[in-house]
């Protein structure tokens, strides 16, 4: 009977293989804004984002950057920056940008900076911006969507409905955003079948409730 | 008894060595993984998702003009803390916050409505009391920065992950393995100690209501003994106290993982120079989620005795179903861990993006 015990112990640790990462509730809220950094010819190379933090976060977020818990300062603030990048960069940077079958694939950003804003409660709001290189420019022109979330919606992140995609210079290209159609059910109260069904949980719960941004080009 | 203990320190060493390297980082914003699968209980019901993450999240914008206000009047308290509980209540529906491992426990080990009651509250009490222990020992003793205290809480989470393993793997080994491997023969399956047909002949019949019947010659057969027979709580165990060397260990799973909610909520709470009205806001938060997960307690234990009211305890049936409940309960908590331990490893090795 005893004996049993470590063939049962090795079962079970093999079993550890076979599992799925657990999904959260969103505990960050972030409003999202992109500039598609164009080269001539009108193909992207990079992606300039800014994302303001929710204040809550805020608060958690600049914990113990400089002197005081609450007070980062500028150097404390770089390194806010620094760290998230870093962190960042395992999870891709929450973007995803792609022109029929082409994925854009992304470098390590060199240019990024947090920031301060002050809401008009007097509250502050942390801002982080970074151009995020892409490492071959993708043509956007037969179609392309931008999506900025976090698959396991930890973060929920959201775009401004209007101005907050943009492109770096004149162009014939336009942009148009679409709620997840989980979040625009909820909103006009169109609770039907289809609705039930998109909300099972799976994998990619995170991409359910994203944003995208579809990219249009005039030919 | 020691060989057994031996294995397990030795299977869960393993485990430990093989996730603490990989899974030492937090994802991006201080992401530490829920202690539940998946969406728990939400899964079961999922027209409800949408819905219930539009609350969480208008929630937790009031929260915040409720933590802001508060520091400019400090009349807001009242409603500070009513926001508090009901979030607490709503919060704990979602994954996490030790349901799963409470109730799982409370079936197996047969415990009394207000045993389970009882665990509810201190497993909640320790996850609001763990939130503030970490928020003001990381802020003002170590100066750790949130990316910081995000890398402590999956250091802790990891631990209690190793805790329900072990409590899984213990409560496998009593309620569903061992009982199998005992007796072989299915009449001594099903035997209750001291039942005609039990190996122990000696012993009368007894009893859920009889149990003083049982002769306490029989000392390696006390209630809680780990013996594979299934045993009939005595009316003095199911009036009594909780089997605290088991219970602990539920109390440390389910309290070494605070909320990240209420780390944040703390945060602000101290941004805003209102620190004091963050605790006790953390504090209801726990008492909500205390209803809610004391709501599950009950409801477990309701429909073990409803079960047992439909089959009784004395037929093989119901004997069955005993055995079958409490290896079920048992397996769910060992599945549990499993799923929180690999699902670590899992997110650190980039899977989930």
């Amino acid at each position: 009977m005893r004996s049993l015990f470590m063939p049962f112990a090795c079962v079970v640790t093999c079993l550890l293989v076979a599992t799925r990462p657990a999904f959260a509730h969103p505990h960050v809220l972030v409003t999202a804004a992109a500039e598609l950094v164009l080269a001539p010819g009108d193909t992207v190379t990079a992606i300039r984002e800014t994302w303001t933090f929710d204040e809550m976060y805020t608060a958690f977020a600049i914990t113990g950057f400089g002197a005081s818990p609450q007070d980062p300062g500028a150097e404390g603030l770089q390194e806010v920056a620094k760290q998230n990048i870093d962190d960042l960069a395992e999870v891709d940077y929450f973007t995803k940008l792609q022109a029929g079958k082409q994925k854009a694939e992304f470098e390590k950003p060199v240019q990024y900076s947090a920031k301060l804003l002050k809401t008009k409660e007097d509250v502050e709001r942390l801002q982080l911006e970074f151009l995020l290189p892409l490492k071959k420019p993708l043509d956007p022109t037969k179609g392309a969507v931008l999506r900025v979330y976090d698959p396991s919606y930890f973060t929920a992140f959201s775009f401004a409905p209007t101005d907050s995609v943009r492109f770096s210079g004149a162009t014939r290209c336009s942009v148009a955003h679409s709620k997840p159609q989980a979040l625009a059910a909820i909103d006009q109260m169109a609770l039907t079948e289809s609705f039930y069904t998109n909300m099972l949980p799976g994998t990619d719960f995170g991409v359910k409730m994203a944003e995208s941004v579809r990219i249009a080009c005039a030919q | 008894m020691r060989n057994e203990r031996f294995s397990i320190a030795i299977a869960a060493a393993m485990i430990l060595a093989s996730s603490t390297a990989q899974a030492l980082s937090a994802g991006p914003f201080g992401n530490a993984l829920p202690d539940e699968g998946g969406f728990g209980i939400l899964a079961w019901f999922p027209r409800l998702l949408g819905p219930f993450i539009g609350a969480q999240i208008a929630f937790q914008r009031k929260l915040t003009i409720g933590i802001h206000t508060v520091a400019h009047d400090p009349r807001a308290l009242t409603g500070l803390l009513s926001l508090s509980f009901l979030y607490g209540v709503l919060h704990a529906i979602g994954p996490g916050h030790g349901k799963a491992v409470v109730a799982s426990y409370v079936l197996a080990t047969r415990q009394t409505l207000r045993n389970g009651i009882f665990l509810a509250f201190l497993s909640s009490i320790a996850q609001a009391g763990c939130a503030i222990a970490i928020a003001l020992t990381a802020t003002r003793l170590l100066h750790l920065t949130s990316i910081g205290i995000a890398a402590a809480t999956v250091k802790m989470e990891i631990i209690a992950d190793v805790a329900i393993l072990l409590l899984g793997m213990r409560l496998v080994w009593t309620k569903a393995l061992r009982p199998i491997l005992a007796h072989r023969d299915e009449r001594d399956f099903f035997a209750l100690a001291g039942a005609p047909g039990s190996r122990d002949m000696r012993l009368p019949t007894t009893s859920r209501f009889r149990a003083e019947a049982v002769d306490p010659v029989a000392k390696d057969h006390a209630p809680g003994c780990d013996c594979g027979q299934l045993h009939m709580p005595p009316a003095a165990f199911v009036a009594g106290g909780i089997d605290w060397p088991k219970a602990w260990m539920v109390l440390v799973t389910t309290g070494l993982r605070p909320c990240s909610g209420a780390l944040i909520v703390l945060a602000f709470a101290m941004s805003q120079h209102v620190l004091l009205a963050g605790i006790a806001a953390t504090a209801l938060m726990g008492l909500g989620t205390f209803l809610t997960v004391a709501m599950l307690a009950v409801a477990t234990v309701a429909s073990r005795s409803g079960a047992f009211r439909v089959v009784s305890f004395e037929t093989r049936a119901g004997r069955w179903l005993a055995r079958a409940l409490e290896a079920g309960a048992a397996l769910v908590v060992l599945a549990f861990a499993l799923l929180l331990l690999g699902g670590h490893i899992l997110m650190a090795n980039g899977w989930g993006t």
